[in-house]
């Protein structure tokens, strides 16, 4: 018997079958996922999608008053809001895909997207 | 050999696939005092763009129409009860959502009450936007021992009049799901085959997106993220009630929207309930309103209401407690793995 060391078919398969699976499973499992822009939701039209690598605070006048959102170290939020409750204030910063933080009274809401989507909508 | 070959194609093209951008159509309204969005798959944006027209034009009718608090048949009819007086002219369609309602009422044991609106608007809640307030409580004692419900009405053709005057219908668990199962019905009717509206966190799914289900995050409670993530299939909805869209904090404690309609007081310790209705006539409106009983009750009672609710899918999420159905437990998928780790994870059957 003599054992030859050559590189057969197989070995081939496994490796590619392997990455296919490492590739699959990322995909799948791998969901808090940075993101890199925040989309900017104002009175049910896409305001405008900003990169989160940037200081940048925006200014949006609605019925209510003016609302103001801060980008800082790769993450979002509101900084003020002219409502009396607050929730969106109070919820901080933002930065993961999916993250979504929302203004019921202005008609704002700002959300953080990725290169994949975990899901289509979200149930609250 | 050749098998491998066209295995591998294979596998590439549904890669390939899952990156190239579908036609996927998505707006976001506000109606009902909340976030309406609306996807619409595989459709022109034309069609689609008019389909979502007509059913937001749908969600603006029924807001003026159920209204709880801002001019509306509803108020008007409120207004006839408080004054002793008939209700004349009822649209079959409200009269229809009051007898629905009404059985829902007693086959919850009453646990979701539509008729307990001074209450809630005693404890601020019949406004968009509400301030923290101090109860009296001598008043909730009067306001409960009232008993207002939906059993003390009675329908006879378009007249609807009331033994107690102190019934005061608030739809508020109610009409978001009504609106789904009409948007549904309007989807159809223009032959759209895949849909997935959202009203306010009650969300209904039609068809499918692309070659998979439309898939739905649940929110995390105490979060701005979503727990868990699930397949929605055709025709399914899923509801869930909770403390932290709409509440008030005093003195350190929460007061949330849900008032237990015998103690007259806001539902405490409870963070969520979640529940995923299979496809019927109805199920945007069930997905709606069973969430309340299972909110409400207690927990040892959970069992037996979900029984006899035919509840067979539900999350409840507590204090570092979640508690699921065995078929819920195999529907969803928790998104951060901390989440088993940090929270007692209780499956009934």
């Amino acid at each position: 018997m003599k054992l030859r060391s050559k590189f057969f078919l197989g070995d081939g398969l496994i490796i590619l079958i392997s990455l296919v699976f490492i590739i699959f499973a990322f995909k799948t499992y791998w969901h808090f996922e940075t993101g890199s822009v925040v989309q900017v939701n104002f009175q049910g039209k896409t305001y405008g999608n900003f990169s989160l690598f940037q200081d940048k605070k925006i200014s949006l006048v609605g019925k209510e008053g003016e609302s103001m959102i801060e980008i800082k170290n790769g993450q979002a939020r509101f900084k003020s809001a002219p409502c009396k409750n607050q929730y969106c204030v109070q919820q901080g910063w933002i930065g993961f895909t999916g993250q979504i933080l929302i203004c019921i009274p202005n008609e704002i809401s700002i959300e953080i997207l990725g290169k994949t989507k975990a899901y289509d909508s979200l149930n609250y | 050999m050749r098998f491998i070959k066209f295995f591998f194609i294979v596998l590439g093209f549904s890669f390939l696939q899952s990156c190239s951008s579908p036609s996927l159509y998505q707006s976001k309204h506000y109606v009902f005092g909340t976030i309406v969005d609306i996807s619409i798959y595989g459709e022109d944006e034309k069609k689609a763009e008019k389909v979502t027209k007509a059913v937001l034009e749908e969600f603006t009718r029924l807001h003026n129409s159920l209204h709880a608090w801002e001019k509306s048949d509803l108020t008007n009819l409120n207004e006839s009860i408080s004054k002793n007086k008939s209700y004349r002219n009822a649209s079959s369609e409200l009269i229809e959502i009051i007898k629905n309602a009404r059985e829902l009422e007693r086959a919850s044991n009453h646990l979701f009450n539509p008729a307990i609106g001074e209450l809630i608007d005693y404890w601020g809640f019949h406004q968009d936007e509400f301030t923290p307030m101090h109860p009296n409580k001598l008043k909730i004692k009067a306001l409960v021992e009232r008993g207002p419900s939906l059993d003390q009405l009675h329908i006879s053709g378009s007249t609807i009049k009331s033994t107690n005057s102190h019934v005061k219908i608030d739809l508020g668990g109610y009409a978001k799901g009504y609106a789904l199962d009409q948007a549904s019905k309007i989807i159809h009717t223009h032959h759209i085959k895949n849909a997935l509206i959202n009203i306010g966190g009650n969300i209904m799914a039609i068809g499918q997106h692309g070659n998979k289900p439309w898939r739905v995050g649940i929110q995390d409670p105490r979060g701005a993220q979503a727990i868990a993530k699930l397949d929605l299939l055709d025709g399914w909805a899923i509801g869930t009630s909770g403390d932290y869209q709409r509440y008030f904090i005093n003195d350190g404690k929460r007061y949330c929207h849900l008032i237990h309609p015998f103690t007259g007081y806001p539902v405490q310790g409870v963070y969520s309930a979640t529940v995923l209705i299979e496809p019927s006539q109805n199920a945007g409106t069930l997905s709606d309103v069973l969430s309340k009983p299972l909110f409400i009750s207690k927990k040892e009672d959970r069992k037996d209401i979900a029984k006899k609710l035919r509840i067979y899918h539900y999350l409840i999420i507590e204090d570092k407690h979640i508690s699921m159905t065995k078929t819920m437990a195999d529907k969803i998928q928790f998104l951060n793995p901390n989440t088993q780790k940090n929270n007692q994870i209780e499956i009934t059957l």
